[in-house]
């Protein structure tokens, strides 16, 4: 075993200066006397300006129609425990465009998610373009809470599993049918206005509703026979005024009871702040979110009426809460600023506790009670394919989290 | 780690794992870096900002951001939709005068893109045109001042057209048309932003 790592070394010792020396001959190249304008714009500047040929999502076949989409490889090793070792194709996913006219086009998305043994509508919709400031979307649209949801392509996040905040708080990949207004304003405000298919606290016999571990998670239907008793409103304001600086708010709130008469609504609000700031190859993100659940008890209630014979623990909590905070830096932005390959070095802290705070008589499970810090490297040879590891340091209140070892990659088209 | 559990030795595993996938992560690096055996750098684009407005004092760039209409009515003028929206407009100033304008842009020759920047008066003539980089084995006439000079002093008002002022190269079909297409959006993306289609 020793021996195998000593060759590794000199493998990997031989490969990097066969890289590192034709590169820094590359950028020995001078220009000369100082005649000449004045150039006052940055490297970085004109590089990521030529490197605008990578650019391009989708592939467009002639007028009308395009095709994008995007997939995902992962290995996961939680370490001090070998079950849970796997190889996974976590996502594949096609979608499809279609502009019927250049103001009414059709765009959607299917996931065929665990080398394709799942399959997810990812989102479906009719988009009426009337203005930069005003459109319509009608259809299964991706819930614009928090930031990821509608960017969620794995490209877009250096780390091989999606943070934790946005599997377990947030419940992303999260679609549900919706209708309403989408725009931008000229000095940088975007704005989605929806009317939505809510969650489903209770769920039925065949699973699904609220959990204390899982949080929202499985309250999602998806548009797939959801139940449409009751509605959301979903509100996000998006701004982008600030050159390097994005900043984002989503308010969603509607009854999740989905009528049933233990439960008087259960009215769920969630709020999500997030910032993302870059400058000088760093990216610094910061993101939040409080959910509150009206009646958790009733819910909790009638979940176990569903099955009486089967003692119900895992309990819906009144409040979840959740948040982390990111930086990731390029590498190559100051050691090698024409490169066209990306490299990108990041580290998160995440809380998230799907069990802030419990109704009345019923108790929380330490073991939800958890936080995370993940570290890693994410290499792109071009924009739209990403080879990945981290190493995840996870705990929980009750010391049962397993640390984990991820690898991968991810590509979009 | 579980406690009160005996330690399970995973890290000359995990060091192991770690080494083969540097070394496939470098392998996949040498193999994208040797695809690029066709591409021939001519300029860099510093090297064509200093060459393009030499006798300028000061360079300095603008982001250009198509909206909506504008995209429709660059769709509408070039007969293709434009999926780009964002465009670095670089402006060659002496004291108050503008000197020019330049873009970078890319169009596709055959399969691979071709790179150019050109240069544009302040009343939007094409002035002059460099390739920056040609990443295709065929087709690399197209850089040479003799084919680009035909598109100096075209307009907007009066885009370039193929086989009826340029003339084609024989071998180069797929090249000449991709700097043809790319000089004549070059052109009306000059109008929306800087022209008399501001409006």
């Amino acid at each position: 075993m020793e021996k195998k790592l000593r060759n590794f070394n000199k493998l990997i010792i031989l490969t990097v200066l066969s890289w590192v020396v034709p590169a820094s001959l590359n950028r020995a190249t001078a220009y000369g006397a100082e005649e000449g304008p004045r150039i006052e714009v940055s490297e970085s500047t004109v590089a990521k300006d030529f490197l605008r040929y990578e650019e391009g999502h989708g592939i467009r076949v002639g007028d009308k129609l395009s095709f994008f989409g995007y997939g995902e490889l992962h290995y996961n090793d939680p370490i001090g425990t070998s079950a849970g070792d796997q190889f996974d194709f976590h996502r594949m996913v096609i979608g499809v465009g279609v502009d019927f006219t250049d103001w009414l086009i059709f765009r959607t998305e299917v996931d065929f998610e665990h080398a394709a043994t799942e399959i997810e509508l990812e989102f479906a919709y009719l988009d009426f373009l009337i203005s930069d400031l005003f459109n319509v979307r009608m259809g299964s649209i991706l819930v614009p809470v928090g930031f990821l949801n509608e960017h969620h392509e794995p490209t877009f996040y250096y780390s091989v599993e999606r943070p934790q905040f946005n599997t377990i708080i947030i419940p992303t990949t999260w679609m549900a049918a919706g209708a309403g207004f989408h725009g931008k304003t000229d000095f940088g405000l975007e704005y989605r206005a929806y009317l939505m298919e809510s969650l489903d606290a209770i769920g039925d016999d065949f699973g699904g509703g609220f959990r204390g571990d899982r949080g929202l998670r499985n309250g999602r239907r998806r548009v797939a026979e959801a139940p449409g008793r009751d509605v959301a409103g979903v509100l996000r304001l998006d701004y982008k005024g600030i050159k390097g600086l994005q900043l984002g708010t989503s308010v969603w709130l509607g009854n999740t009871g989905q009528g049933d008469g233990t439960v008087g609504g259960g009215l769920t609000s969630i709020i999500t702040g997030d910032a993302r700031f870059a400058i000088e190859g760093f990216e610094i993100t910061g993101t939040g979110a409080w959910i509150h659940i009206a009646d958790a008890a009733g819910i909790n209630a009638a979940i176990q009426a569903l099955d009486p014979a089967t003692a119900f623990a895992n309990f819906v909590a009144s409040d979840i809460i959740g948040w982390y905070g990111e930086v990731a830096y390029h590498l190559f932005h100051h050691l090698w600023p024409d490169s066209p390959y990306d490299l990108v070095v990041f580290g998160r802290h995440e809380r998230y506790n799907t069990q802030h705070d419990m109704p009345a008589g019923f108790a929380a499970n330490a073991a939800n009670d958890r936080n995370s810090t993940t570290a890693g490297l994410a290499f792109y040879p071009i924009k739209q394919v990403a080879l990945k590891f981290d190493y995840s340091f996870n705990r929980n209140e009750a010391g049962t989290a397993n640390d984990q070892f991820n690898a991968g990659f991810a590509f979009i088209y | 780690m579980k406690r009160g559990q005996p330690t399970i030795s995973l890290m000359p595993d995990l060091r192991l794992f770690i080494r083969a996938f540097l070394c496939v992560v470098l392998f996949i690096g040498a193999g994208t870096w040797t695809a690029q055996a066709y591409e021939k750098v001519y300029l860099t684009p510093q090297e064509a900002l200093k060459i393009l407005f030499k006798d300028s004092e000061v360079v300095r760039a603008e982001e250009k951001i198509l909206s909506k209409e504008q995209q429709k009515s660059l769709a509408g003028q070039l007969g293709y939709s434009v999926p780009r929206t964002t465009y670095t407009f670089y402006i060659g100033q002496s004291g108050h005068k503008i000197d020019g304008y330049a873009l970078i842009d890319h169009q596709i020759g055959k399969t691979r893109p071709i790179s150019y920047m050109v240069l544009l008066s302040p009343q939007g003539e094409v002035e002059q045109i460099e390739v920056l980089v040609y990443r295709e084995s065929h087709g690399s006439e197209v850089r040479h001042q003799r084919f680009l000079k035909q598109f100096y002093r075209k307009r907007p008002s009066e885009v370039p057209r193929l086989d009826r002022d340029i003339a084609n190269i024989s071998g180069a079909t797929l090249s000449v048309r991709a700097i043809t297409v790319g000089v004549k959006r070059a052109l009306l993306l000059w109008n929306l932003f800087y022209g008399s289609g501001q409006n």
